[in-house]
């Protein structure tokens, strides 16, 4: 019926709604009876017509009621007002009835001229349960004061009592879901069967109508849920975004606390840390009667820090609050007020709890929804994430002031020690060195012979200093550069060649120069650029047993580069990163003299200078060791 | 070489022994004096013979450290062409870029390199700079 209805409907939208003429109850004459059969063939197929126009006017005038408002009373009033306009009446009613309350409600309500308008909650009476069940229209169209009796109806005061009632239902689903009443005081028998069918039809439609705006409705109200579901979401990431830049505790508490004022129904808002280990609780966020408060104070644990400890799950209060308090032995603040509703998130950190988050409204019970807690837990859980990664922060800071502490003491230490040696090997060496000169004194070789190796270890002993020094201060992060200006490459070259060319001899090995001619001044330490050279250069010949070794140094457009070449037995792969690690030599080079610290110095001092240092070496094809100084003084601090 | 006059100033009994051997076995000269500790300095400096070209100044050394000791001496227009050298055991840069920084004319650290002793004093006495550390 309704389908149809509706496509009919769609295509005379323009049909205006005509005023049912007065029904004329006329007796038909004997003489024309054929006249007569036939005018009330005339008159029923006109009065069919009329019905069907008023029918299709009223689903149109719905159904583009349904387009415009989507207000549920609009279509009470819609559909009320036709129904006054099609039949006239004393009296129409809509009203719906809640099964599960036992309560009826008017919607619509025209009496005596005028409309009404009541939120009143009827109970059942006789005539609801009686429809209730029929689920049929229940017509009275005459001796309305026994249907009264029959159905224990309340009479309304100040109102005529009818002569013709109509009582429809509507239909949903096949329950009763209300009933539409119309009236007429006038007389009896004032409603057809044809009228009742209209009714009938009508209030289907009606049902269908309002049955689609609640869903319309429902549709929408899920919608708004869901997009204030969306949008605590979105504060939740941001404020879990900015909370994973925090590493301030405070500054997480504020952060939690300012916001969840804005998103809950709640006059105060408290965030308390508790501490297991001393059994006491610290209000970190205060915000009470409109304003933040300050408590550094410590409080014990109450019965409710216990429950929370004890529980890890969140308690809601809602109604009964004043119970809640005195079996929580909770205590009031100064110039607060009790709460009417109130939720307790534990702060979880694993399983332990570390303190709570707590809204509360003084104002209303039943504050807070099932929503609400859940939106409070994901700030607890954000929080308690937040809050152990500044604490485990906050350790690492710790540890890294301690260790630092630690490694200050370790170079302050090696420094002294430096200075400390170096007094009396001032006297050892230079010493040791005059006597094997002959400067004190004429020697015998075997006398020399023990003079210089006693320098030798004398000198060793100085190195092994020096570079426990440097490699200390290198993993401190405290090697500074003793930077000079205009310094000569080739100057320094020469020196450091001239020192190892007596090595190189010893060992039969040729020394090569590959210098550039123009090589350029420089900003440098010179004496670490020596230091440098002399160690690429020594470790050359320590570990080469013939052929050469060469030290070459070209002028490129932005940097000098050295490269010291030997023909030794070169460095495999794997064990090329090796050599740069502090006290690595190759194993099998165990017996060579060296404190093993050479090359991570040197590559150090290069990297401190700008440059880069590598090395370039096929096993048993000797090694290229290289490293660069660039022009542009470029400090590195 | 002509090192006019020479002052060192000493606590460590061998390392004053190092400077004796190496003014009489490398430079071969007697000009020079060494005080023991830093007590009355001016005073003493004052009463040498001869006006120092060169001071070596270890540099902890008591009552006056060598930070105090070349303030007094930078104080006395009469030293004004004296050249003041550390002798130092501390060879960290910072300690050497201290020394800069206070106005020593340059520094030699411990041990002290017999093969390059004499053209180092040779250069600080010409007016270079020499930080040979």
């Amino acid at each position: 019926m309704s389908k149809e209805s509706s496509s009919i409907g769609k295509q005379d939208r323009r049909l205006k709604i005509r005023k049912r003429p007065t029904i004329a109850v006329s007796a038909p004459s004997g003489m024309a009876l054929e006249n007569g059969r036939l005018r009330d063939e005339i008159e029923r197929l006109r009065k069919e017509t009329e019905q069907h126009n008023a029918e299709l006017a009223i689903i149109n005038k719905v159904q583009a009621a349904l387009a415009s408002k989507l207000d549920m009373q609009a279509i009470y009033d819609l559909v009320g007002d036709e129904i006054r306009d099609l039949f006239n009446p004393q009296s129409v009613w809509i009203l719906t009835i809640d099964r599960a309350t036992r309560t009826r409600q008017l919607k619509y309500s025209f009496e005596n001229g005028q409309r009404y308008y009541t939120s009143a909650l009827l109970p059942f009476n006789k005539l609801t349960e009686y429809l209730i069940k029929t689920k049929k229209p229940l017509v009275i169209n005459e001796n309305f004061t026994e249907a009264i009796a029959r159905f224990e109806m309340a009479s309304v005061a100040d109102t005529a009592q009818p002569k013709s009632v109509v009582f429809i239902p509507l239909l949903a689903a096949g329950e009763v879901k209300g009933f539409i009443s119309v009236q007429n005081i006038e007389r009896e028998n004032a409603f057809s069967e044809s009228d009742v069918s209209l009714l009938s039809t009508f209030a289907s439609s009606m049902y269908i109508t309002l049955e689609n705006i609640r869903l319309f409705d429902e549709t929408q109200r899920l919608l708004k849920e869901t997009e204030q579901r969306n949008a605590e979401l979105a504060i939740i990431n941001s404020v879990q975004a900015e909370l994973a830049s925090k590493l301030d505790v405070q500054a997480i508490y504020d952060l939690v606390g300012d916001d969840i004022r804005g998103l809950f129904n709640a006059q105060s808002i408290l965030i308390v840390r508790f501490d297991q280990y001393t059994r006491t609780r610290q209000i970190k966020y205060s915000f009470e009667k409109g304003q933040r408060h300050y408590v550094s104070d410590l409080f014990p644990f109450n019965k409710l820090t216990e429950h929370l400890i004890a529980t890890k799950n969140t308690m809601v209060i809602n109604q009964g609050a004043e119970a809640k308090v005195a079996e929580f032995g909770m205590v009031l603040t100064p110039g607060t007020e009790w709460m009417k509703s109130a939720v307790y998130v534990p702060l979880l950190v694993g399983e332990e709890v570390k303190g709570l988050i707590s809204v509360q409204n003084v104002e209303q019970e039943n504050a807070f929804s099932e929503s609400d807690v859940n939106l409070l837990s994901t700030f607890a859980s954000s929080m308690s994430v937040a809050l152990e990664n500044a604490r485990l922060y906050e350790e690492q800071l710790q540890v890294a002031a301690e260790l630092k502490r630690v490694d200050r003491m370790k170079t302050q230490f090696l420094s002294s020690m430096s200075h400390e040696l170096r007094t009396p090997l001032n006297a050892i060496i230079n010493f040791v060195e005059m006597l094997a000169r002959g400067m004190i004194g004429p020697v015998n070789p075997e006398q020399e012979e023990l003079l210089d190796q006693t320098l030798n270890s004398s000198k060793h002993l100085l190195h092994l200093i020096n570079d426990v020094l440097d490699i200390s201060k290198i993993q401190a992060g405290r090697l500074s550069l003793f930077t000079e200006e205009g310094v000569n490459l080739r100057e320094e070259v020469e020196a450091v060649l001239s020192l190892v060319s007596g090595l190189a001899q010893e060992k039969g090995l040729q020394l090569v120069r590959d210098i550039d001619p123009h090589l350029p001044m420089i900003s440098c330490d010179r004496r670490r650029v020596r230091q440098v050279l002399l160690n690429l250069l020594s470790n050359a010949i320590k570990f080469t047993e013939q052929g050469t070794v060469t030290l070459s140094a070209k002028k490129r457009p932005r940097e000098v580069l050295f490269a010291v070449i030997d023909t030794g037995p070169g460095i495999p792969p794997a064990k090329q990163a090796l050599i740069f690690e502090p006290f690595m030599q190759g194993e099998e080079e165990k017996e060579i003299q060296g404190t093993g610290l050479g090359l991570s110095i040197s590559r150090s001092l290069v990297q401190a200078h700008g440059g880069e240092l590598w090395v370039e070496s096929q096993s048993g094809e000797g090694a290229a060791f290289f490293f660069t100084l660039p022009l542009q003084e470029r400090r590195i601090s | 070489m002509d090192v006019d006059y020479l002052l060192y100033v000493e606590d460590d009994p061998s390392n004053r022994l190092v400077m004796r051997l190496l003014m009489e076995k490398t430079l071969g000269t007697k000009n020079y004096t060494i005080f023991e500790d830093s007590a009355n300095f001016m005073a003493r400096l004052r009463d040498l013979p001869t006006r120092p070209s060169i001071v070596l100044l270890d540099i902890h050394i008591a009552p006056f450290n060598g930070f105090q000791l070349l303030r007094m001496i930078r104080a006395d227009p009469v030293y004004v062409d004296t050249k003041v050298i550390a002798l130092t055991a501390s060879v960290m840069n910072e300690e050497v870029e201290k020394l800069r920084e206070s106005g020593f004319d340059g520094a030699i650290g411990k041990p002290i390199t017999l093969s390059t002793f004499p053209s180092v004093i040779e250069r600080l006495l010409k007016g270079e700079r020499v930080w040979q550390i």
